[in-house]
């Protein structure tokens, strides 16, 4: 198992309209490169609307080769570049994102 | 040392003339190290042959290629009748790895960092990429360099080059491991902050025989 994890930070008063977005936008696209969205998390617990809101939205894949497959898939697309750089930064303070393993697996990914 | 990359593709029906014609110029010259092959099938933006040379300065390749010996060769890369595109760089060794011995696959990767460039994202990059073989040990040879000379379809900034025992060292290894897809990655992709080289690349190999990369 491998996760993708997006960490956002909105702007001011902007949390909802960005998930809102991500899921017009980002996600039936990611979805069709074979990721799996499993968790859409909020802190703190509640739209703010003069404060910033932090959200983790957590893909899921099943290896190194669907990682590979979706990255090639995203490579060429423009939908994906116009988001990122031109979509999603009208809602955002900062963002980053992780490409995470479990613990357990990281000695069997190591060994390839 | 000085390195001279040439990643040719040549015009349909003229590929055995300027294979052949190429090849008998490089046995001419002299040069630290010398490698030209065909590209194996798989190789994305990759010409039909990888020549490469190293010499002991810029100055010696300089005289190398103005040489009575390679001026059947300068020809037919000049003419855009035999030869319909080519990579160029020539580039200083400067970080350099790995370990005495042959092994079968040569591979190189030219990339154009333009995307947000600045001293500090440069350097976390090729600190990166330079530490992948300490993670994949199928790398045996390794060299990382910032050209002085590229032309092609990029300016290309890096040429990231390496020697495998074979393609499966490639192909397995260096890319199922993490230290590729969940580490250095990154840096091309355009969903990551830190997105930082152009989206077309070259990423070419070849068979050989002789050790490529000068340690």
């Amino acid at each position: 198992m491998i996760w993708m994890v997006d960490e956002v930070e909105t702007k001011p008063g902007q949390g909802q309209a960005f998930l809102a977005a991500y899921r017009e936008h980002y996600v039936p696209g990611a979805t069709a490169r074979g990721l799996r969205l499993i968790k859409e998390m909020v802190e703190p617990a509640m739209w703010l609307d003069e404060a910033s809101n932090r959200l983790l939205l957590i893909w899921e894949t099943d290896s190194a080769g669907a990682v590979w497959a979706a990255k090639h898939r995203a490579r060429g697309d423009e939908a994906v570049i116009r988001w990122w750089t031109e979509q999603a930064p009208e809602f955002l303070i900062s963002r980053r994102r992780y490409t995470m393993a479990p613990a357990d697996a990281l000695e069997a990914l190591d060994n390839v | 040392m000085y390195s001279q990359l040439i990643i040719p593709t040549f015009a349909e029906g003229r590929r055995d003339e300027a294979m052949a014609v190429i090849a008998q110029a490089t046995a001419r010259i002299d040069a630290r190290s010398k490698l030209f092959a065909p590209t194996l099938a798989g190789v994305h933006n990759g010409g039909d042959a990888i020549w490469r040379l190293t010499f002991a300065d810029v100055g010696a390749r300089d005289a190398a290629l103005a040489g009575e010996a390679w001026a059947p060769a300068a020809k037919l890369l000049a003419d855009p009748a035999v030869t319909t595109h080519q990579e160029r760089l020539g580039y200083e060794t400067s970080r350099v790895g790995g370990a005495d011995g042959d092994c079968g696959l040569y591979r190189v990767a030219l990339f154009c960092a333009n995307v947000r460039p600045d001293p500090e994202r440069l350097a976390a990059f090729a600190d990166q990429t330079a530490s992948m073989p300490n993670y994949i040990d199928t790398i045996r040879r390794w060299q990382l360099s910032t050209p002085a000379e590229a032309e092609g379809r990029r300016p290309w900034t890096t040429v990231w080059e390496q020697e495998y025992d074979d393609l499966q060292g490639l192909k397995g290894a260096y890319m199922l491991h993490p230290a590729h897809w969940g580490h250095v990655e990154r840096w091309f992709d355009p969903e990551y902050p830190e997105w930082l080289v152009d989206r077309t690349i070259v990423h070419t190999f070849c068979e050989k025989s002789d050790a490529v990369i000068c340690l």
